[in-house]
C-alpha cells in the first residue's frame, strides 16, 4: 500500500492536443427517451454545421435508426463486432441528413449480455478513430458494464431522466454504478485492496454514502481520500429531465443536481428541461425527428437550448 | 454524514468561499425544495432521518453565512485548506474536466486496469 509517488493517474490526463468529443446518452431506465434525445441532439448539431457521428451501441434494444426515419437493412454495429467488417467505419451510413452519419444497433442475441473485454476495447478504439466534430453514442438502457464504461470514457456522459421515482431510482443505481466503478479502478491501481470490499460492501448495497465512505478514508489515509476525491471530482456528467409537464419538474433538474453533489460527492450538470408535448408522440410516430420537423416547437427550442450548453461546455 | 471540523459552511451549501449574499440565498432556497419531505430529488438517495440531518445542517449553515458579521467571524475562524482536497476548486469551481487519455495506450491502460481487478478466478475473456 505504499507506490504513493510512483503511479501516474490511471485514467485521466488533462486535455493535451485535440481530443474526440464524445458524448454518451444513458440513465438507467428505458423509455425515458435517450434515443429520441441522442437522434435529435444530433440533428441539431448536424444543421449547425457540425460532422456528427451517431453510435447505437443499445445492444439489444437498438432503435435510434427509426428515430431519423431509416430501416434496419444496412450493415449494423453486430457486423463489426463479428469482424464480417474491418472497421467501425465500414458499417457507417449517411443519413438522409447533411453531415449526420449513423452506426446502427445490433440486436443480436451476442451482443444483448455484457460485451466481452477485447471486443469492447475494440470498439472503443474504432470509436475514436471518427473523423466527427461530435460523436454521440446511445448507450440504452440498464447498469451493464457496458454501459457504465461507455457512460465513464464519454465526455460528458448525459442522463435523461423522467420527472418520476422510477425514473429517478435507476438513474441514481446508474450513477452510484459508475462511481462505484470509478473508485474500484482507481484503488485496483493504487494497489489500496483493503478498500475494494468496502467500496462494494458498503456502497452498493446502500447502507452508506459515498460521502461517508470517502470520509472514513480520509480519516485513515488523506492521500488516498485526495485521488479518489480528484477521480469523483473529475467524473462530471450532465443531466436533462425529459417529458417534464409542470413547474416543478422544471427545477427538479436543479434540486437533483444540488442532491448528488452533497450525497454522491459528484458534479451533475443540469443541462435543461424537455416539455412533453404530443410533438413527440407524433413525429416518431412518422420517423421524422422533431428537430426535423418541429424545430419551432417548445421541445425544439428546450433540445436547441441543451446543444447549445452542450458545445459551451466543450469549449 | 458531514465531516465535521473538514468541509466548511460553504460545502455544506454547495457554494464558493467567494459567494455573494445572492449566491448564498438562491443555494438556500434551492436546498430547500431539494430536501422537501416529498421532493423527488432525494428519493432512495438517502433515508429520513438523514434528510432531516442534511436540511438541518444546512440551516445552520445559512445562519452563519447569510449574516455579513458572523460571516466574516466565521471566515477568521476557518484556517486555510490544509491540503489541496479542501480546497474549493474541489467544489462547484471545478474546472477540471474528464478527458480520455489520448491514444490506444490510455485506453488499454484502463481496461488492463479494469480487467486485472476482475480477473482472478474468472475468465480474462468477460467482464467482472
Amino acid at each position: 500500500m505504499n507506490p504513493k509517488q510512483t503511479r501516474s493517474n490511471p485514467v485521466v490526463s488533462e486535455r493535451q492536443n485535440r481530443t474526440r468529443t464524445i458524448w454518451a446518452v444513458g440513465g438507467g431506465k428505458g423509455g425515458t427517451g435517450k434515443s429520441f434525445v441522442t437522434a435529435n441532439l444530433a440533428l441539431c448539431l448536424s444543421k449547425k454545421n457540425k460532422e456528427v457521428t451517431l453510435i447505437d451501441a443499445d445492444l439489444g434494444g437498438a432503435n435510434l435508426h427509426t428515430f431519423l426515419g431509416m430501416r434496419k437493412s444496412d450493415l449494423d454495429i453486430g457486423d463489426f463486432l463479428t469482424k464480417k467488417v474491418p472497421t467501425l467505419k465500414d458499417v457507417a451510413v449517411p443519413t438522409q441528413y447533411n453531415k449526420l452519419r449513423l452506426v446502427k444497433g445490433s440486436d443480436h442475441l451476442l451482443f444483448t449480455a455484457n460485451l466481452n473485454y477485447f471486443k469492447k476495447l475494440k470498439l472503443l478504439r474504432h470509436i475514436k478513430t471518427f473523423d466527427s466534430d461530435v460523436i454521440i453514442i446511445d448507450i440504452g438502457t440498464g447498469s451493464t458494464y457496458n454501459s457504465i464504461d461507455f457512460f465513464l470514457l464519454s465526455n460528458p456522459g448525459i442522463l435523461v431522466v423522467n420527472p418520476e421515482p422510477t425514473s429517478i431510482e435507476n438513474a441514481y443505481y446508474f450513477l452510484k454504478s459508475c462511481i462505484i466503478r470509478l473508485l474500484k479502478l482507481y484503488i485496483d491501481h493504487y494497489q489500496i485492496q483493503d478498500l475494494i470490499k468496502k467500496v462494494t460492501e458498503q456502497i452498493n448495497d446502500n447502507s452508506r454514502s459515498v460521502y461517508s465512505f470517502l470520509s472514513e478514508v480520509i480519516s485513515q489515509d488523506k492521500y488516498y481520500a485526495d485521488l479518489l476525491f480528484r477521480a469523483l471530482k473529475k467524473f462530471r456528467p450532465s443531466l436533462i429531465i425529459n417529458k417534464a409537464r409542470d413547474e416543478k419538474d422544471f427545477v427538479l433538474g436543479e434540486s437533483i443536481s444540488n442532491v448528488v453533489q452533497k450525497i454522491l460527492v459528484i458534479n451533475l450538470d443540469y443541462l435543461g428541461a424537455i416539455p412533453f408535448n404530443e410533438v413527440v408522440h407524433k413525429s416518431v410516430k412518422n420517423l421524422t425527428p422533431v428537430m426535423d420537423k418541429y424545430p419551432e416547437s417548445d421541445v425544439g427550442k428546450a433540445i436547441l437550448s441543451i446543444a447549445s450548453r452542450l458545445t459551451e461546455k466543450k469549449s | 454524514m458531514i465531516l465535521r471540523g473538514e468541509i466548511t459552511l460553504y460545502e455544506v451549501m454547495n457554494v464558493s468561499r467567494s459567494a455573494s449574499q445572492q449566491d448564498i440565498e438562491r443555494a438556500y432556497r434551492t436546498a430547500q425544495i431539494s430536501y422537501e419531505k416529498d421532493s423527488l430529488a432525494h428519493y432512495t438517495l438517502i433515508n429520513e432521518e438523514q434528510r432531516k440531518k442534511t436540511l438541518l445542517e444546512i440551516k445552520e449553515a445559512y445562519k452563519v453565512l447569510s449574516d455579513p458579521e458572523k460571516r466574516r467571524e466565521y471566515d477568521l475562524s476557518i484556517s486555510k485548506p490544509k491540503s489541496e482536497i479542501y480546497h474549493n476548486s474541489y467544489f462547484r469551481n471545478s474546472t477540471e474536466k474528464l478527458y480520455i487519455e489520448a491514444g490506444d495506450k490510455g485506453i488499454t491502460k484502463i481496461f488492463k486496469s479494469i480487467k486485472g481487478m476482475f480477473s482472478s478466478g474468472r475468465s480474462k475473456k468477460s467482464d467482472p
